[in-house]
């Protein structure tokens, strides 16, 4: 049987983020400014949430010229369910001294 | 600096600086001075070569690598560079975020963080199993090279350690990189290995060197007598001097470069050789 470890604090933290507005796509440094975490924390998280299904990812259709095409993130149908279970189950995450609640992903994509 | 000029400087200053150190290290030698230049040719040729050669291969994929506005994006470009392919997006993505930031202090702490990211996590676990094999192999080898070495007084295990080791690094890597399609793959997993050979190379020939201490009363590296008697942890120590590791650090780790470069170079080889077939095959 597959043991099911326990998200760490930031991990819940990213998850939660994201939760916040399933629909929406949001950039990776975005992500890390609205945590307050640093991008060697989230960037691994991310691909580890991506391989376990729990975030899907997309390139940015409209690419304004000069700069490459950005990768957007949002959670799964899984990673909703997971979301939505620590919520339930760790309602200590939100205080979990990371900016998780904080309101708007400024600039993540509709 | 172009990748060619990059290679061709570290390649001389590689080959100068162990010419420089052969040079100094034989200067008190007793031999005459015509034996003094043909050892130091011939000495500086068999390690200075390889050590330059390695050189020059690293500094010509890292300037190739490094492109970028500033540090901060090149130092990505470095660090995302040749990622295995399951990760190769993800090189891409923090790439391209990087290109969206525009305050300097807020890029390089992004680069940073991501090129940690990319070192950490873009080699699996693969090249961490090869290198407690290869562990195992060199603890194995120094245990029969100390055991068939000493023997009947004969010379200590430098004739294993020297010539060995750079061989099987060599080998580990060419496959690596040929399977794995990886240059830094090959690279990671020949450091790993040639790590873990060190270690365990250690920890076997102090204990050997115990034993021989106790049997013969002998040097474990290279079999001779002690001129002045010698103490049981002196000899214990005798082989993790300082001096040692770092001269075989520096005779192993350039054939574990060489033998990625020749992994990768056949990989790329067969691929173009084979792309033209395929398409012919797919047009078909």
């Amino acid at each position: 049987m597959r043991r099911v470890r326990r998200p760490s604090p930031q991990t819940v933290a990213v998850l939660l983020a994201l939760a916040e507005e399933p629909e929406r796509l949001s950039y990776g440094y975005d992500l890390c400014r609205s945590l307050g975490l640093k991008a060697g924390t989230v960037y691994p998280i991310l691909i580890r949430l991506a391989e376990r299904g729990h975030v899907d990812t997309a390139w940015e259709e409209r690419v304004p010229s000069g700069r490459p095409a950005r990768h957007l993130y949002r959670l799964s149908f899984q990673g909703a369910e997971l979301a939505a279970e620590l919520r339930r189950t760790e309602p200590a995450a939100d205080r979990a001294g990371f900016r998780a609640s904080r309101p708007t992903l400024q600039r993540s994509v509709e | 600096m172009t990748p060619a000029r990059a290679a061709s400087v570290t390649a001389v200053v590689a080959w100068g600086l162990v010419a420089l150190v052969l040079w100094s290290a034989t200067a008190g030698s007793p031999v005459d001075s015509d034996d003094r230049i043909q050892q130091f040719v011939a000495a500086a040729g068999i390690l200075g070569t390889p050590l330059a050669i390695a050189g020059a291969v690293i500094a010509h994929r890292l300037a190739t690598a490094a492109h970028g506005r500033d540090l901060a994006e090149r130092l990505l470009a470095v660090g995302t560079a040749g990622l295995r392919k399951s990760r190769v997006e993800w090189g891409g993505a923090m790439r391209a975020e990087l290109a969206s930031l525009d305050d300097p202090r807020e890029r390089n702490r992004f680069a940073i963080g991501c090129t940690v990211t990319a070192l950490r996590t873009g080699t699996g676990w693969g090249p961490w199993l090869i290198a407690i094999g290869m562990g195992g192999l060199f603890a194995v080898g120094t245990y029969a090279a100390s055991r068939a070495t000493l023997a009947g007084g004969r010379g200590g295990i430098m004739g294993y350690t020297l010539p060995w080791p750079p061989l099987l690094l060599f080998t580990v890597t060419f496959f690596t990189a040929l399977t794995t399609r990886s240059f830094r793959t090959g690279l990671v997993t020949g450091v790993l290995a040639m790590l873990a050979g060190l270690v365990a190379m250690m920890a076997v020939a102090m204990a050997e060197a115990a034993h021989w201490y106790d049997v013969a009363g002998v040097y474990l590296t290279d079999g001779d007598y002690p001129t002045g008697g010698l103490d049981r942890l002196d000899a214990i120590l005798d082989p993790v001097e300082p001096g040692f590791i770092v001269g075989y650090l520096l005779v192993w780790a350039p054939w574990l470069v060489l033998g990625t470069a020749t992994g990768s170079w056949l990989r790329r080889r067969r691929a173009k050789d084979t792309a033209p077939l395929l398409a012919t095959r797919l047009s078909a």
